[in-house]
């Protein structure tokens, strides 16, 4: 395996929106999906690469029923598989709203893509509203933390995980939580080969210049500075 | 600029009072940004301050430059908590190779801003990086990157004339006004260099850019020394140094194009931060009943300083030339105007404000808001530490309100973007792309090049004008985060206008893909937040600039005032 690539926070968030963005979707979307990927690498959780194995369910014309459908306390997706992000990004937007584990109960998504890409918008909940979560991806996986804008190491049971049957959300209830994943901060290593996945999803987002716009000099381009 | 009703009350956290400031309206048109100063919370010299106030040291930790002016220097800034050093790789450079576009593969000199004192093992990781620029590799002990390129009108000029045992004419350096220009300065994790939030809570350095500044600066001081060395190499014993009231003549060039352009838009809620810190700072200064006889005779003193800086303004662009000869009447009638005032008794600032609002170009406008600023440091220099943002890794968790609340809120506070026909050919003449050649922002023609369905985000008037027509057709009642759902498009425009860190200066109300955009001014506009001067417009999309032209040096820091050197003393 090559040795890998250490890189910034900020690095890891843009070669993830840009990935998004040249996957095709509307670049608030892909806004979400660089925040989560930075979240999750920030905590030493392979976020650019879930992100990279969703893109590749997201890139077709149809990606919008990758949406969970927000009705009840279980929730499907039109396409038969919810998106880990497109989920995140639904229960995040519904925080204000009554979600099912916020009144005690739980709630059941059905057949996530990429479920680890859900944990940066369900730790903004708990940051949120107050109440920590547990999450399950399955009835032998182990139970995850999900603090204020932290998650317990068990969260990397997620990690290379492309599709849990179910996802199960509910609150932690009584009983201490396992010590979170730290921070980190910088120099982060990523797969290169991931990586370079990604450069080329974000390839697809540049624009050959014209030879109009090269000859209208479109900004410093053909600024020969010699002055 | 019409009646008391015109402005906008603001609470001013330092002192209790509700101040009255210009509404966004009048501020945030981009002709009005574009005509733009820099100020006392311009960043440049917040950094100054700061690195004087806290006591900071210069020293050289290692000069090994050639006598053909290659090598290695570092240079070291002792603070009282930290110590950055410069690290400088002086190159050889052909001079076919020398040109300022991002996209270069070889510059006359390379640096790091590095985070400690590096030993020689991180020196020469850097001298395996740092010459190759953007293709290198950083880590997060690496705080910015940069490049110079020397000045062909006139590093050789200094250096022969130096060499020859005499001075250069100060006309000459004043001509230039620098004999390197940077090409570019990375902050923020480019290239896996520091994450701003590593520093970002450091002492001094919390303001935006203040590292990106020191930088510059410190650069500046290695270029001095760099001439010094070339004129000894070539001049031997007859050879002389910059003289140092010469040497104070000359600053850092920048030549800037669309590059830096999308960043104010693209960061609505720190740039609105940046506006309201300037506009709360002629806000308090004009809340001001009458002024006190030091303050008027300096702000007296400052505008015989602009007029004989405004004096030495000159360059080729015509558009340009006629706005500088527009601004020397300006500064001339604001002479006269404020020698009528009575400071006593006459609200002399707020009346110089209103008048100027009233009779002087924008360029005019906006100078008299920096030199009205200028001598209130005590009243205002506060404000240069609250131009930053805290970080926040996601956007708060919770969207409230229903489709009608956003559509009648773009109706009350967005008229300016829902005015333009987008539907009219030149409402969408421009768009903005990421170039596939130079992997930098660039301006495309819509309905002439391709790539206009790549474009970037920046068309924010257009953007909210369609969520608006969705908001319209959507049922009342539905819940905004039902309404996403459905519409995934318009998430980057409700996340805009949904920030609650976004003030009353939140948007730039103008179309920035519109035939008659300017992009010059987003990019004055910012520069002139840097503390940049002597615009110099070489097209509408780049111009060329001068830092800290004036400004003292590092190794002078102690013995020159570190803020008195902006629009310098003629009779120095």
């Amino acid at each position: 395996m090559p040795e890998p690539l250490p890189c910034s926070l900020n690095e890891i968030q843009l070669q993830a929106t840009k990935a998004a963005r040249g996957a095709g979707l509307p670049w608030g979307v892909a806004d979400e999906a660089g925040r989560a990927a930075r979240w999750l690498e920030a905590r030493g959780l392979a976020g650019l690469s879930a992100l990279d194995g969703a893109l590749e369910g997201l890139s077709g014309p149809d990606w919008r029923r990758c949406f969970p459908v927000p009705k009840g306390s279980a929730w499907r997706a039109e396409s038969g598989e919810i998106d880990g992000l497109l989920a995140g990004m639904t229960l995040a937007d519904r925080a204000g709203l009554p979600l099912p584990f916020a009144a005690g109960g739980a709630l059941v998504l059905e057949a996530v893509r990429w479920p680890l890409l859900m944990a940066p918008f369900l730790a903004g909940i708990v940051q949120a509203k107050g109440a920590r979560l547990a999450v399950s991806a399955g009835p032998q996986a182990p139970r995850i933390g999900v603090g204020p804008h932290a998650v317990t190491a068990s969260c990397r049971a997620l990690e290379g995980m492309a599709l849990a049957e179910a996802v199960r959300i509910e609150a932690w209830g009584k009983g201490g939580m396992p010590p979170d994943l730290p921070r980190l901060d910088g120099s982060i290593p990523i797969d290169k080969e991931v990586y370079a996945r990604l450069d080329r999803r974000a390839a697809r987002t540049y624009v050959p210049e014209s030879a109009e716009s090269q000859a209208r000099g479109a900004g410093g381009s053909d600024l020969i500075e010699t002055d | 600029m019409g009646g008391p009703g015109d402005f906008l009350p603001v609470p001013d956290s330092r002192t209790g009072r509700t101040l009255r400031l210009r509404p966004p309206d009048t501020v945030m048109r981009l002709a009005r940004l574009g005509a733009f100063h820099q100020t006392r919370l311009s960043f440049l010299r917040a950094t100054l301050r700061h690195v004087a106030a806290a006591g900071y040291r210069f020293g050289y930790e290692r000069w090994e430059i050639g006598g053909d002016g290659v090598g290695t220097a570092v240079y070291a800034a002792r603070g009282p908590e930290r110590t950055y050093s410069l690290v400088c790789f002086a190159h050889d450079l052909d001079p076919a190779m020398r040109t300022d576009r991002v996209i270069a593969e070889a510059w006359d000199a390379t640096y790091v801003l590095y985070d400690g004192i590096p030993d020689d093992g991180e020196i020469e990781r850097l001298r395996a990086n740092a010459p190759k620029q953007e293709a290198g590799r950083y880590r997060h002990t690496d705080l910015i990157l940069s490049r110079t390129n020397k000045s062909a009108r006139l590093f050789d000029h200094v250096v022969d004339c130096l060499a020859a045992g005499r001075q250069p004419a100060a006309a000459r350096l004043d001509d230039v006004g620098y004999v390197m220009r940077t090409t570019a300065v990375y902050g923020n994790g480019k290239f896996g260099i520091a994450d701003r939030h590593r520093y970002a809570g450091r002492a001094g350095f919390g303001g935006p850019f203040r590292l990106e500044m020191l930088t510059v600066w410190m650069i500046r001081q290695f270029v001095a020394d760099l001439v010094d060395r070339a004129a000894r190499a070539g001049g031997g014993a007859g050879a002389v140094p910059l003289d140092r009231a010469l040497r104070r003549r000359l600053g850092i060039g920048n030549s800037t194009g669309l590059g830096l352009g999308p960043f104010i838009v693209n960061h609505p809620a720190l740039f609105a931060r940046w506006i309201e810190c300037r506009e709360l700072a002629l806000g308090r200064v004009c809340a001001q009943e009458s002024a006190p006889a030091t303050n008027w005779s300096e702000f007296r003193r400052w505008i015989a300083r602009a007029r004989a800086d405004v004096a030495t303004w000159t360059v080729p662009d015509p558009l340009q030339a006629e706005k500088i000869d527009r601004l020397a009447d300006d500064l001339d009638r604001l002479d006269a105007f404020s020698a009528g005032l009575d400071p006593e008794s006459d609200a002399p600032w707020a009346g110089i404000r209103d008048w100027a609002a009233g009779n002087l170009s924008l360029e005019g406008q906006e100078f008299a808001v920096s030199l009205l600023i200028e001598p209130h440091g005590d009243l205002v220099d506060d404000l240069a530490d609250r131009m930053a943002l805290a970080e926040t890794e996601m956007p708060p968790a919770g969207l409230s309100g229903s489709a009608g609340d956003l559509r009648r809120r773009i109706e009350d506070g967005f008229g300016w973007a829902l005015a333009p026909d987008y539907a009219a050919p030149d409402a969408q003449a421009r768009f903005w792309y990421v170039s596939a050649n130079k992997l930098e922002p660039r301006l495309g023609e819509r309905w002439e090049e391709a790539g206009a369905d790549l474009e970037l985000p920046l068309a924010t008037g257009r953007d909210i004008a369609a969520c608006h027509a969705d908001l319209c057709e959507a049922a009342q009642d539905e819940h905004l985060a039902d309404f996403l759902l459905r519409r995934p498009e318009h998430r980057h425009t409700v996340r805009r206008l949904c920030d609650p860190e976004l003030g009353p200066y939140g948007q730039i109300r103008d179309n920035l893909v519109g035939a008659d955009l300017l992009p010059l001014n987003l990019l004055r506009c910012k520069l002139a937040f840097f503390g940049a001067t002597h615009f110099d417009p070489k097209s509408d999309r780049w111009l060329r600039i001068n830092m800290f032209c004036h400004a003292p040096y590092p190794d002078e820091l102690h013995s020159q005032p570190p803020d008195d050197w902006i629009l310098p003393r003629r009779d120095a």
